[in-house]
């Protein structure tokens, strides 16, 4: 007996705890935000559908959070976003609703004669018999009382006024400190029974979160297509595709590599600024089939102090640079390697050009080297001075070492001009591969050439050592003058000359003499003008390694 | 594909999604998001300053209770630069502009599916030199892109999405030399368009609700990118006559968690943690060849990068936010070859970490109105010595202080 008593009592006590769940409230919907902190306890818990809430619990909603809260008598409230109230009781015969902040639309079902449903803001109670109601509390505390359905009675905390009764279609305020204002008819809408659909509102505020939602995803997935885009302009950057001049304008550089012909190797390199396309176009032509790497060989001399026979060499080169319009351009012709007396191999070519053209006009042969017989006979050292004066006169020669102006020992400039009337200008650029075009300029002689070289525009003679070591600019500024008409110049070409890096900051001399023989990571900037080109520019930035590699550097 | 084809697609999948009945009532929900922000972005040694600023507007409109038409139209002006864009690039990018237009249709099947479908169209301009003035930038670009996405939401499963996207990227302004090189007599064909191309990417969404305090997202995306015309480069610098093909591959996991709230001097506060990783590789059939240095390098795009980072977000008496959160990333190059400072090359690949720390603090003005301050800074290290074309070893940083509104 005893045990069926244990039993029974257990099985009460089992029906009588959710019960007394049941008696208090809980949460209904959520969106968004929605904590519950327990009396007593002093953390918050994350609110959800069915969360119970009990006497002494605080609810609070987020930004643009909403809750509703169900009472047992079927009382709801609906705590709009930023809201936190505390439940003092919700059981009756007394619900006590403590708001603390915020707004709560709240209804409430009939209420039995002995039960009440207050509701006190930090100066106002507001108390109900089967209402609707909107009671909103401000930062200052002062509390709107807005009445929709039925009659509530409503006055100050601290007792300064009379109680009044608000009627529906009525709204009071209370202030802090101050009794209740006089009745003010509600807005239109209110008035005229319109209450806003919870439903509708409800649904417009899921709208509204789901349209951000929505942007957000978008963003995301934006993300990964733009990021592609930013990728492509990383890689331009990353092959040194893109880069500034020495006058801070962006140039766009490409390079290209083609092989016309086993022995044949070309390089252009072209580049465009936002008005102008200016381009290099180098060809060398070897006596033998060219290796896949050309790096590797050395197309223009032996090994250092050996005397060795190259199997391959350089027979013809061919440089021009060009505005699109205008052009300079160098050539040689004929090389074929010489055993030095320096006991190394050097490749001597038989004819060496320079000629300007302008756009429009006739082109004119500014120089035609060929070798002189010294260094033909393979003295190294013939023309090519190593004393003291060495900077100096390497510097402002007049012509390559090794090399003297056909004419040399007559008159400069006895078989002058070159044929430009039997020949158009394709064939004139095909000199190389043109045989009749060939012949002709290896019989037309240039000018007699006077170069003066210029540090950031100071002559070496006006400069100090260590002012030339710290610029950044060197100029050939060549006069080519015309030994048939005494006292005249005929024409002046200016080469122009920048070391810089990627970001156009320009190396002063004495940070490109570090660099030692290796030009990599550096760019290098030839702007020609002449007056044979209008003093137009030919503006053309190239990664000069190239050219190191195929020795031109070196002349 | 073409713009016009694009927008046929995407107006003929609007039209199937849109609600049978033209008499359904419309509700208007807009959505209006404004930033305004002052700040500085320092790389290096050298800084930049300037105002930044976007605007968002979507006017979005419900039909019905099943379907909902989301307009957007956005602008976006920027002259400090975020660190991620500082990466390698020095100061080049002076101003940009973005504008964008976009059209979404979102349809309810069932309790659980929404069908999805849109289209967009977003350009970006960008004034990079002295020389150069609005809408003739080298990499001024358009992209048009069109998609379709199902998701389901749910408890357990809050989110599960399956998307299906096509977008077409175009660089109007850039097209490489080559048609100047072939004027010299020099046939090369590297393509014209080189970097405009199109995608197709797949996509995997997912956030999944564990307990009630922790929430796990993963994402998987696989990306098929055809070139319109970029030549793949041979070993002698020439070119073939195939066009480079791209596929990317990105896979992330994110985990999030609300930790117990804590009292600091008096003030509730909340945290959130959370901890994010990440997994990327692109896979290349297109090569490099040093025209400068005569070098050919075999799969020079190829690569994989993981990431990984902690993020806590902390919420003072519900107003004052603030966020940290620090990500690690490493790329390695499959067989781009590091260079020494003076351009040689080496037979080691690249490899570089980037650490980004972040840190966002926001505080309600008003409703709606926030004051945003922002700084991060950014550490890259790589074992690439020759930085005379980009930077790998940088430190950069950028600060913003503004306002945001949302609507």
């Amino acid at each position: 007996m005893k045990t069926v008593r244990s039993v029974l009592t257990l099985l009460i006590a089992a029906a009588v705890v959710p019960l007394k769940v049941w008696s208090g409230a809980e949460l209904r919907s959520t969106v968004g935000t929605v904590e519950v902190k327990r009396a007593g306890s002093p953390t918050w818990s994350q609110g959800r559908p069915k969360t119970a809430v009990n006497n002494g619990d605080i609810v609070r909603t987020g930004v643009g959070s909403e809750t509703e809260i169900k009472m047992n008598e079927g009382h709801k409230m609906t705590l709009r976003e930023r809201t936190s109230l505390k439940v003092d009781s919700s059981q009756s015969p007394e619900t006590k609703i403590d708001l603390l902040a915020g707004r709560v639309r709240t209804f409430v079902s009939k209420l039995k004669r002995q039960n009440k449903f207050e509701i006190k803001t930090p100066v106002a109670v507001a108390s109900i018999r089967g209402t609707v109601f909107d009671l909103e509390v401000a930062e200052s505390g002062a509390s709107r009382l807005s009445v929709l359905e039925g009659v509530v009675s409503y006055r100050d905390i601290a007792g300064l006024g009379q109680e009044v009764q608000v009627l529906k279609g009525q709204s009071v305020l209370i202030e802090p400190g101050a009794a209740p204002r006089p009745a003010e008819p509600l807005p239109q809408d209110m008035q005229q029974g319109i209450l806003p659909d919870e439903g509708a509102r409800t649904a417009e505020f899921n709208a509204k979160a789901e349209v951000q939602r929505e942007v957000g995803m978008a963003a995301f997935k934006e993300f990964f297509q733009t990021d592609a885009a930013q990728e492509m302009k990383t890689a331009q950057y990353q092959e040194g595709k893109t880069l500034i001049d020495a006058f801070g304008k962006r140039v766009r550089l490409e390079e290209y590599i083609a092989r016309p012909a086993a022995n044949q190797y070309s390089f252009v390199a072209l580049n465009t600024r936002e008005d102008r396309t200016d381009f290099t176009r180098f060809d060398l032509y070897a006596q033998n089939a060219l290796p896949e790497n050309i790096s590797s060989i050395n197309l223009f001399s032996g090994a250092t102090n050996e005397l060795t026979n190259q199997n391959n060499w350089v027979t013809k080169t061919h440089r021009l640079s060009s505005n699109g319009g205008d052009y300079y351009r160098e050539w040689q012709d004929g090389g074929s390697p010489v055993n030095m007396n320096d006991n190394k191999q050097r490749v001597v070519f038989s004819h060496w050009y320079v000629e300007a053209k302008g756009q429009g006009a006739a082109p004119t042969l500014l120089s035609h080297w060929v070798p002189d017989a010294a260094y033909l006979g393979g003295n190294a050292s013939a023309t090519k001075t190593r004393d003291d004066a060495e900077l100096q006169s390497i510097l402002t020669q007049n012509i390559p070492s090794g090399y003297k102006n056909l004419g040399d020992g007559g008159t400069i400039g006895d078989v002058r001009p070159i044929d430009t009337a039997g020949f158009t200008d394709a064939q004139r650029l095909d000199a190389l591969d043109n045989a009749a075009v060939n012949a002709s300029y290896a019989s037309s002689e240039g000018f007699a050439r006077n170069s003066t070289v210029r540090f950031d525009d100071r002559t070496i003679a006006a400069s100090t050592l260590a002012q030339i070591l710290n610029s950044t600019k060197l100029s050939r500024v060549s006069v080519y003058d015309d030994p048939a008409v005494a006292g005249a110049v005929n024409h002046t070409l200016t080469v122009d000359q920048y070391y810089l890096n990627d970001e156009g900051d320009k190396l002063t001399f004495a940070q490109a003499a570090k660099l030692g023989s290796s030009v990599e990571g550096i760019n290098f900037e030839n702007v020609f003008t002449s007056s044979l080109i209008g003093n137009r520019k030919i503006d053309v930035v190239i990664s000069p390694s190239i050219f190191k590699k195929a020795g031109l550097l070196d002349n | 594909m073409t713009n016009r084809s694009l927008s046929k697609i995407a107006a003929a999948l609007l039209a199937a999604m849109a609600p049978a009945s033209a008499s359904a009532e419309v509700k208007w929900a807009p959505y209006l998001s404004a930033e305004v922000y002052a700040g500085s972005s320092k790389f290096d040694s050298e800084n930049v300053s300037g105002p930044n600023g976007n605007v968002l507007f979507v006017p979005a409109m419900r039909f019905g209770e099943n379907f909902s038409l989301l307009p957007s139209i956005g602008l976006g002006y920027r002259k400090s630069r975020d660190v991620q864009e500082l990466a390698g690039g020095g100061f080049l990018t002076q101003e940009q502009q973005t504008r964008s237009l976009g059209l979404k249709g979102v349809r309810n099947v069932g309790d659980s599916w929404k069908a999805k479908a849109y289209a967009s169209y977003r350009q970006e301009l960008i004034i990079e030199t002295k020389d150069e003035s609005w809408g003739d930038g080298d990499f001024d670009y358009d992209k048009t892109a069109v998609g379709v996405e199902a998701e389901r939401t749910g408890s357990a499963w809050r989110s599960l999405r399956f998307g299906l996207d096509y977008y077409a990227l175009a660089f109007p302004n850039f097209s490489s030399l080559a048609a100047e090189a072939r004027n010299l007599g020099i046939t090369v064909n590297p393509g014209e368009d080189v970097l405009d191309f199109s995608a197709v990417d797949a996509s995997v969404g997912a956030d999944v609700q564990l307990g009630s305090k922790s929430l796990l997202s993963g994402y998987l995306l696989a990306s098929s990118r055809d070139f319109k015309d970029q030549k793949i480069v041979k070993p002698d610098g020439t070119y073939t006559a195939d066009d480079r093909s791209d596929t990317y591959l990105y896979l992330s996991a994110g985990y999030r968690h609300q930790l117990p709230q804590w009292s600091l001097f008096g003030l509730g506060v909340e945290n959130l943690a959370g901890v994010d990783l990440s997994y990327a590789a692109l896979d290349s059939d297109q090569h490099n060849y040093d025209a400068g240095r005569t070098k050919f390098n075999e799969n020079y795009y190829d690569y994989s990068e993981i990431g990984f980072g902690p993020r806590v977000n902390l919420r003072f008496r519900e107003k004052l936010t603030l966020g940290l959160s620090y990500m690690l990333s490493t790329r390695d190059y499959a067989d781009r070859p590091v260079q020494n400072a003076d351009g040689t090359y080496t037979t080691d690949t690249i490899s570089s970490d980037v650490n980004t720390l972040r840190v966002t603090v926001s505080y309600p003005l008003l409703k709606n109105l926030s004051v945003e301050g922002r700084y991060a800074n950014q550490n890259a290290d790589s074992n690439m010595k020759f930085e005379q074309t980009y930077k790998y070893d940088y430190s950069s940083s950028n600060y913003f202080l503004g306002l945001s509104y949302q609507l």
